[in-house]
């Protein structure tokens, strides 16, 4: 049992009550003659009296407000890595340079710490440069937030 | 409280029993907002936060996933509110962010991702549950069986195809709502609607 393409929306619409009078009228002419879209109809009804019969849960008004109480600690923990990690550039960056500087440290010792910030360093950008990657393929990206 | 407010650039407030409105209007909260008054944001907040919960809760499908989209949803309009443009409806706007966000929550937490069950602990967190207004459609069928099996067609649908169903079924938004909504034509919404309908129906064969 498949509906032309044709009828489709208009018993969406017919069934949302969407259709103007003269529309429905002349749907329902062409109900009158088509069985097998009358056969559809009904099952859409009898589904569409089911969902109808949905119920969303609604979450108690404390919730909302036990998570409003919490959207400063949330927003503290995101300014909290972002000062970590800012901090760790810093020292990391002025470490390599102290390093550098020093005569009395062996060079074999400089070359491994820099190896150990800048394979850290890498790991740290590959995971940025896959977030972005993934920002610029998200198909959703187009809807303004 | 959806259908009320959405088609409207400047939304008008509750009205009293005198037929006056008794509270500003979206462009009224919106541009003192944008002014930096927060209790109208809050009021805005108040306002739409069932809105924006019911249709996060349709595409993530649980209370704690459309409380946590729903409010990062306010965080994000609040930071983009110097930038929304007064002339235009504040619902529609907002909701692209709840459903942005809806999506990506989605994504992160893999394919379908209606994590609906009939266990789901505490009153609060009930799943989606079928009110009790007469006869099902199918007499033999338990009240329990049928939400079961609801569930599970819900969960196994795409959440374009189930936001769409919701928001005709269950949030009784017209034709026009969702195309405003969704930023699709009219047309559009009617072939959605039909395919994501006839994908229930098969997934709910039985009972119908």
């Amino acid at each position: 049992m498949a509906v032309s393409e044709e009828y489709q929306t208009q018993l969406m619409a017919y069934l949302d009550g969407e259709l103007t009078p003269e529309e429905r009228q002349r749907f329902e002419r062409i109900l009158m003659a088509t069985p097998e879209l009358q056969q559809e109809l009904a099952q859409f009804q009898r589904l569409q009296s089911i969902v109808q019969r949905v119920r969303i849960p609604e979450p108690k008004p404390e919730l909302w407000d036990e998570r409003a109480r919490r959207t400063p600690e949330k927003i503290g923990r995101v300014v909290g890595w972002v000062l970590f990690v800012l901090g760790c550039v810093i020292v990391a960056l002025a470490s390599e340079y102290l390093l550098w500087s020093a005569n009395d440290i062996p060079w074999i010792l400089k070359l491994g710490l820099t190896l150990i910030v800048g394979g850290l360093g890498i790991l740290v950008a590959s995971v940025f440069y896959r977030r972005c990657q993934e920002g610029k393929t998200d198909r959703y990206k187009e809807i303004i937030r | 409280m959806l259908r009320r407010r959405l088609n409207k650039p400047g939304a008008a407030g509750v009205e009293g029993v005198s037929g006056q409105s008794v509270e500003p209007d979206d462009r009224q909260l919106i541009r003192r907002a944008q002014g930096g008054e927060q209790a109208a944001f809050e009021a805005l907040v108040r306002r739409y936060r069932q809105p924006a919960y019911r249709a996060a809760y349709a595409l993530v499908g649980n209370v704690e996933d459309a409380m946590d989209v729903t409010q990062e949803a306010f965080m994000r309009a609040y930071r983009a509110l110097g930038r929304f443009e007064l002339g235009r409806p504040f619902f529609p706007w907002f909701y692209r962010i709840v459903r942005n966000l809806g999506l990506s929550c989605l994504k992160q937490r893999g394919r379908g991702g209606f994590m609906l069950s009939l266990d789901q602990p505490g009153a609060d967190e009930r799943p989606l549950e079928v009110a009790d207004r007469g006869p099902t459609p199918r007499e033999e069928c338990s009240q329990e069986e049928l939400e079961r099996h609801l569930r599970a067609a819900l969960e196994s649908l795409k959440a374009e195809d189930r936001e769409i169903v919701v928001l005709r079924d269950i949030q009784g938004c017209s034709y026009k709502e969702i195309a405003v909504l969704l930023e699709i034509p009219i047309g559009t919404v009617m072939s959605r609607l039909y395919y994501a309908r006839d994908r229930l129906r098969k997934k709910m064969a039985f009972f119908l």
